[in-house]
């Protein structure tokens, strides 16, 4: 009975993740590929940090399970090689946070994806997937982000979405995808170029959305634009600098707000 | 007319012992089959060896070894080796435990070996074999704490059971990664050549086992039967 006991105490030490000095868990390549592989499943509440790059062969390479997680890139690079279809790393429970550091290459998947509520993105740049950051959730924030050359920035359509001094560029169909939030101070330029349809810089559905202090510009076919076909929703739109964009924002919605903008092609 | 001879003389005259001694030649046989496997099993270790040089001494940091002060005096450009041992022999890609793991700067007279454990996944990716490897020191729960060695590198898949192998980075991975101290002492290094000597070789008695042991069944065989064919 005894050595059962102890057997078990030693294997649920064994088992038990390595914490830090901070009490932050590392995981690098090398801890991945020990552990099984990827996905690597984090699934105990507490803060993660990256010692180093990961590199996934078209595999989600993070699944946070647990809730009240901080995962640290830690100035490391999360990337996908061959990649078709799958999220990078996706969060299946609340109050996951993701900072400081890159994402890349998740083509055809969503690179930081979200199921749930009080999802926050803070200091990452995020390149070359099909979503740059998606929530399925109710909320997400994201912040001091740079979201560059994905065929979506940011994917939150249903969502309230928060969105603070971000680079959101270069991505083919749209910046962002808003249900209702806040959009501020925000470099969000030459979206939707390569896309079809209703596409641009800032596309919202319906909801309520402020969006101010931007520099919004070289976007097709919106600046800000609305995505749902019955015209609903609610802008306010405050200091602005519009430029280069085929139209500014679109005028059919209910603008409760709109005053100091610089606009180069539209109605201010 | 051939004469009988002894094995069937004594079935003859006394079927109860001839038994008897079939008996003892099958269980003899049997050990002997037994003790063969013995010998063909993988009792051996073999190891893997990496070398390179070091791109990222303490100096960079200012941080000082303290668990290993033998790390302070590593230079950048030092030559550096990892001996990587494993029971048995690696044939295949896959997950291997390693028995003990061997760093080693002969300049700087510095090494580390207190490993208590170790992982080496090796992946197939179009031709090439991606190693990935985890040492871990003190115990598991402190080894994720930065107390660890992480090697990431490739070579031709065609040459795992090869010496003196160029070896290469694996894209976007550090090579070599020593962190130790909770992670405030961190080596870092590239790797240029591997070498597997023993990884060729299929396991094996010894051919003097093999002569041995079939002179012994030979010899209590004629010990038993008179030595001629029944």
């Amino acid at each position: 009975m005894l050595k059962t006991l102890f057997s078990i105490t030693a294997l649920a030490a064994l088992m038990t993740p390595a914490f830090g000095a901070d009490g932050t868990t590392l995981i690098n390549q090398a801890t991945v590929n020990a552990a099984g592989g990827f996905p690597y499943h984090i699934n105990t509440t507490g803060s993660y940090r990256l010692a180093g790059n990961l590199v996934a062969m078209n595999t989600t390479a993070l699944i946070i399970g647990g809730g009240n997680i901080t995962l640290d890139l830690n100035g490391f690079t999360i990337t996908c090689l061959a990649c078709s279809g799958v999220p990078g790393i996706l969060s299946n429970n609340v109050n996951t946070t993701i900072q400081n550091g890159l994402v890349n290459g998740f083509a055809g998947g969503t690179a930081l994806s979200f199921t749930t509520t009080g999802a926050k993105v803070d200091h990452i740049i995020e390149t070359a997937s099909g979503t740059g950051i998606g929530t399925s959730g109710p909320d997400v924030t994201v912040t001091n982000s740079s979201l560059l050359n994905n065929t979506y920035g940011i994917g939150g359509a249903s969502a309230q979405v928060t969105a603070i001094n971000c680079i959101i560029t270069g991505n083919i169909q749209d910046g962002i995808d808003v249900f209702s939030g806040l959009i501020a101070g925000n470099i969000i330029s030459n979206n939707g170029n390569g896309g079809t349809f209703t596409r641009g810089g800032v596309i919202f559905f319906g909801g309520i959305v402020n969006v101010r202090d931007n520099l919004i510009s070289g976007n097709t076919v919106f600046g800000v634009g609305i995505g749902n076909s019955t015209n609903a929703g609610v802008l306010g739109l405050a200091s602005n600098t519009f430029g280069g964009n085929i139209n500014d924002y679109v005028v059919t919605v209910n603008i409760v707000t709109n005053h100091s903008n610089v606009c180069a092609g539209g109605t201010c | 007319m051939r004469a009988a001879g002894p094995r069937k003389t004594l079935k003859k005259e006394c079927p109860f012992f001839a038994l008897q001694l079939e008996g003892m030649w099958k269980t003899s046989m049997r050990s002997f089959w037994a003790g063969l496997f013995l010998l063909a099993a993988p009792i051996y270790a073999d190891t893997i060896t990496i070398n390179g040089l070091i791109t990222q001494d303490l100096t960079v940091s200012g941080a000082t070894a303290v668990a290993n002060n033998s790390l302070n005096a590593i230079r950048n450009g030092d030559q550096f080796t990892v001996a990587l041992t494993f029971a048995g022999s690696i044939a295949t890609p896959g997950t291997y435990a390693l028995t003990s793991v061997l760093f080693n700067d002969a300049a700087a007279s510095a090494s580390e070996g207190a490993f208590i454990s170790g992982s080496m996944t090796i992946t197939d990716t179009a031709g090439m074999d991606q190693f990935s490897v985890l040492g871990c020191q003190i115990d598991p729960v402190t080894c994720g704490l930065g107390n660890q060695l992480d090697l990431n590198f490739e070579i031709p898949d065609t040459q795992l059971h090869q010496t003196g192998v160029t070896a290469q980075a694996v894209p976007l991975l550090l090579p070599l990664d020593l962190l130790e101290d909770n992670s405030n002492t961190e080596i870092q290094g590239s790797i240029g050549g591997y070498s597997y000597p023993g990884g060729a070789q299929v396991p094996e008695p010894s051919t003097f086992a093999l002569i041995a042991a079939a002179g012994l069944s030979l010899t209590a065989r004629n010990k038993l039967f008179g030595g001629k064919n029944a």
